[in-house]
């Protein structure tokens, strides 16, 4: 999980070096809130709650 | 683009790379295993180079540059969130400090002076050179962007061989 999270990254530089700007700042927002699920599963798993 | 931006943009991609070097010199000559929260800040600082590296291929845009600020405020919020699990006196602590300070404030201290680096660029912002055309690189921005690829590939190892496909949340 955390490994294709810097994989998406490198997908979003390999977007970038193919021009198409757009869709890798689409894929770099989108990696960013996956980022922060992971910071808020992190968050709740260590105080024990599950959802 | 004009050359003062392709530097400054080139050097802060190098600067990044470099902390994220001295992080897996941290975990391979200290032998100290990164943890999820760590995982989760080096992906920001990889965030915050993947927008800055928009800049050097496709111009100064200020939608590169919210892409790098977003990346650091998250950034920063984890190393907090670290900090916060570790600020209680008699709490064990994580890692051996460098310099005196545990790497979680180091990592804090980078996204801050980040953020404010991105901030003093934006006034040398000129809409003259945001033009959709790609930019050719020179010989440094090459350089340091190929460094950057390596080392987040070396992050996407690093990450496998600690976690495997798991979420790494132990």
């Amino acid at each position: 999980m955390m490994a294709g999270l810097f994989g998406i990254f490198l997908f979003s530089m390999l977007l970038t070096w193919v021009r198409l700007n757009n869709i890798a700042i689409i894929f770099t927002l989108l990696n960013l809130i996956l980022c922060a699920l992971m910071l808020f599963e992190h968050m709740t798993s260590i105080l024990n709650i599950r959802l | 683009m004009n050359t003062f931006a392709t530097f400054m943009n080139t050097l802060l991609i190098a600067i990044l790379s470099g902390v994220l070097v001295a992080a897996f010199g941290v975990q391979i000559f200290l032998h100290e295993q990164p943890c999820p929260l760590c995982y989760l800040q080096r992906l920001a600082m990889t965030g915050v180079g993947v927008g800055i590296l928009m800049n050097l291929r496709f111009g100064v845009k200020t939608k590169h540059y919210g892409v790098a600020l977003l990346s650091c405020v998250f950034g920063g919020l984890v190393a907090l969130r670290q900090t916060a699990l570790h600020i209680c006196p008699g709490q064990p602590t994580f890692g051996s400090p460098i310099l005196g300070l545990d790497l979680w404030i180091w990592s804090f201290l980078v996204f801050v002076s980040a953020i404010t680096y991105i901030a003093i660029l934006l006034f040398f912002y000129d809409p003259e050179y945001a033009d959709q055309k790609i930019q050719k690189m020179n010989a440094f921005s090459k350089i340091v962007t190929w460094i950057f690829v390596v080392v987040t590939v070396g992050n996407v190892l690093s990450a496998l061989h600690s976690c495997g496909l798991s979420a790494c949340l132990e």
